[in-house]
């Protein structure tokens, strides 16, 4: 395929999902109200941008489907007293799907008519581009493919084998190999190579509806680029330390301006990786519209806030945690139409998605007014599985009660139903929240819904932190679980039954001392005022009490380095001013190591 | 000094197809607009020497362009590049003062043939 060719199909690709997913929202709508003319110009208008795109490329079928789509919806345009009707919106909505379903297989039409080569399929595999003056590029692939082989078993490569031996070959050479991600940095070192990409489509596929096309291929580059910065933001640091311990006053003026580039490309970095929440919110609409017919429902959805931007890598993860809660406030919150009309409810349920920014952090809750979750038949279910004492029950607090829907596989229902496969399985959405250093909380009430609430960093890379310290050890704490920070007295501090807790307004909280949750024997436990930071976790409140205040900052994570990062408690490290290593806690998982809540490993 | 052109179309995707093909015809690409309004507001800024105009795009049509860019300059050179099946509103883009028109999807020498003929009038 030649290169422009192949360049032009991405860009299609690209464009005719965005419009695909504009358009699945939008007929969402229209079918709501059939007579809305503007929607109905824009419905038409894409089917016929589509149609032109299509034809330039000779994709027949999808120009068929669009012109057939166009003329239908022509009808109904403004000054047409018609308005679209259940058939029309049936016919779109099939239309969309089978454009999907064409596009996702264009790349494999393209190579028909070629010599049939082994398909890559949707296996992970690296994508190689050769640096474009590479005078012998067969001989270069074949070095490269030796090298490979080197390290690892490799699958099959594309172009065939028998293609480069020809010389047959572009500047792409696709490898699909056992483990490429471990081989990507050995590949991206030989000289002939421009770049090196870890594609995998399967994670970012279509099947699910929170997939996200397009840009999967950037976000690896991406990741390596914000790496890179990360390296700089620390040797910089180090090196203004190690320049200010030298006393060289000359050095000063060059660093400022070399520290000041290092934060803008931070900047910039930070943002190219933002993408808007729509890219997944748009998709919700139709996903209601369709299980919620699929189950006899009435559901409107309604969504706030989907222009806020995220980090690239946040909106992936949180793409299947927030299907899973709208499909089980579908099939499990929202009642039947009759037996909503019975309880004195609208027959139509609402389902309210809403994101906002606070703080730094991004707020995404997820609202239903159906039937809510009865705490009784959470405290029963809880005792039935052995998480709670008899003797316990009857002492639950609500937050208590409710963190039990956390536990692996907790579900109040007889029988697993056909759609949410595993009930609540509000286990799985905590585990992906979390991954992406975020917690969950839920809310409910019996007959009138049920709210969860997902608080996250906007961006996994760059986190705001309080810096503790403890010792002569720096800890920083994500300021995304830290509801607010006080200094208390030691005689503020109580015992209830046998258990430290402090009062705070009217609120009782468990306490536990900085030194027990990282484990470290401490000589600085006896301080008359102590830091207190009042932190909440999935519906779990608690203070945490010790160590002295250093600060805050916008800590940049870096990965931990073997073999600490195998140690469970820490999300990562960060550098703090002086160029000295600081430890980021991961505070579920420190709270909840030995408790009964199993923290997925 | 090659001639210079905006090139306006609601789909990234055939504005980049046609940039590809003007440039490699010669022509200098001196800005692309993606709507009506932005069209009228970059011929303004650029005074380009001929523009591609699509017809049917979001917030303003191609038509309301050709008569707003009309307007500013009676000597605009502009060729309608629009998708099959819909004369009538070519024929109205002609009324409006486009000189020529092509159809979607474009020949690169049927774009290049069109866009030699306006600029030589
Ligand atoms: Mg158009």
């Amino acid at each position: 395929m030649d290169e422009q060719r192949a360049e032009y199909i991405k860009l299609f690709k690209e464009e005719s999902s965005e419009y695909l997913s504009k358009l699945n929202k939008i007929i969402v709508e229209l079918e709501k109200e059939p007579d809305n003319k503007k929607i109905t110009a824009e419905v038409y208008r894409i089917f016929h941008t589509l149609k032109g795109m299509a034809a330039s490329l000779g994709y027949t079928e999808i120009e068929t489907i669009s012109h057939d789509l166009e003329e239908k919806m022509e009808v109904f345009k403004e000054g047409e007293k018609r308005k679209v009707d259940a058939d029309i919106i049936d016919e779109v909505f099939k239309g969309i799907d089978r454009i999907e379903s064409l596009l996702a297989t264009l790349e494999r039409q393209e190579k028909t008519g070629e010599e049939a080569s082994p398909e890559i399929g949707d296996m992970p595999y690296l994508e190689i581009l050769l640096k474009e003056d590479v005078s012998l590029p067969a001989a270069r692939a074949a070095v490269i493919i030796q090298r490979i082989q080197e390290k690892t078993k490799i699958e099959s490569v594309d172009p065939s084998y028998e293609e480069i031996k020809s010389g047959n070959i572009g500047r792409i050479l696709k490898v699909r190999c056992a483990e490429p991600e471990k081989i990507i940095d050995l590949v991206a070192s030989i000289d002939e190579v421009e770049t090196v990409k870890f594609e995998d489509k399967k994670s970012s596929g279509r099947t699910s509806p929170s997939g996200i096309e397009g840009i999967r291929v950037n976000v690896n580059m991406l990741d390596r680029m914000q790496n890179l910065v990360g390296e700089l933001v620390v040797t910089t640091s180090q090196l203004s330390e190690i320049i200010r311990s030298f006393g060289e006053e000359k050095f000063q003026g060059v660093l400022d301006l070399h520290s000041r580039s290092v934060k803008e490309l931070q900047e910039v970095i930070t943002k190219i990786r933002l993408v808007p929440l729509s890219l997944i919110f748009d998709k919700f609409p139709r996903y209601v519209r369709d299980l919620s017919r699929k189950l006899g429902k009435e559901v409107n959805i309604e969504i706030f806030g989907a222009d806020i931007e995220v980090d690239r890598s946040l909106l992936e993860g949180i793409g299947d945690p927030l299907i899973h809660l709208i499909r089980n406030s579908v099939s499990h919150g929202i009642e039947s139409p009759e037996e909503r009309e019975k309880l004195n409810k609208h027959r139509v349920g609402k389902i309210t998605v809403s994101a906002k920014s606070v703080k730094g952090d991004i707020l995404i809750q997820i609202s239903d007014d159906g039937k809510g979750i009865d705490e009784k038949e959470v405290i029963l279910v809880a005792f039935k599985r052995g998480l709670v004492e008899e003797e316990e029950m009857e002492s639950l607090s609500k937050g208590e009660i409710l963190r039990f829907l956390f536990a692996p596989g907790f579900t109040t229902k007889e029988k697993v139903d056909k759609v949410s496969g595993r009930g609540v399985g509000l286990d799985v959405v905590r585990k992906l929240v979390r991954s992406v250093g975020g917690s969950v909380n839920i809310n409910t009430e019996k007959n009138k819904g049920t709210t969860i609430s997902m608080k996250m960093p906007l961006s996994m890379s760059i986190i705001k932190v309080y810096l503790l310290g403890l010792d002569n050890q720096l800890f920083a704490l994500p300021m995304t679980f830290v509801d607010e920070t006080l200094t208390v007295s030691a005689d503020s501090l109580s015992r209830l039954m046998g258990k430290e807790v402090m009062l705070l307004r009217r609120e009782i909280l468990p306490v536990y001392r900085l030194s027990d949750i990282l484990r470290q024997r401490s000589s600085s436990n006896g301080n008359q005022h102590a830091p207190c930071v009042v932190v909440e976790i999935e519906n779990d409140r608690f203070a945490i009490v010790g160590g002295t205040f250093r600060g805050s900052m916008e800590a940049v994570v870096k990965p931990l380095p073997s073999p600490i990062d195998r140690i469970k408690g820490y999300i990562g490290i960060t550098m703090i001013g002086d160029g000295r290593p600081c430890l980021i806690l991961d505070l579920p998982a420190l709270r909840y190591r030995r408790s009964y809540e199993n923290t997925g490993s | 000094m090659s001639a210079r052109i905006l090139v306006v179309d609601d789909a990234i995707f055939m504005r980049k197809m046609l940039a590809d093909i003007l440039q490699k015809g010669g022509y200098e690409i001196c800005d692309e607009a993606g709507n009506g309004s932005e069209a009228v507001q970059k011929y303004e800024k650029n005074k380009p020497d001929l523009v591609t105009m699509d017809i049917i795009m979001p917030d303003m049509s191609g038509i309301e362009a050709i008569k707003k860019i009309k307007e500013l300059d009676s000597e605009a050179k502009i060729v309608v590049v629009s998708a099959m099946g819909h004369q009538s509103l070519v024929v109205e883009a002609i009324q409006a003062g486009a000189k020529d028109y092509v159809v979607k999807p474009f020949q690169p020498s049927r774009v290049i043939e069109a866009v030699q003929r306006v600029l030589k009038l």
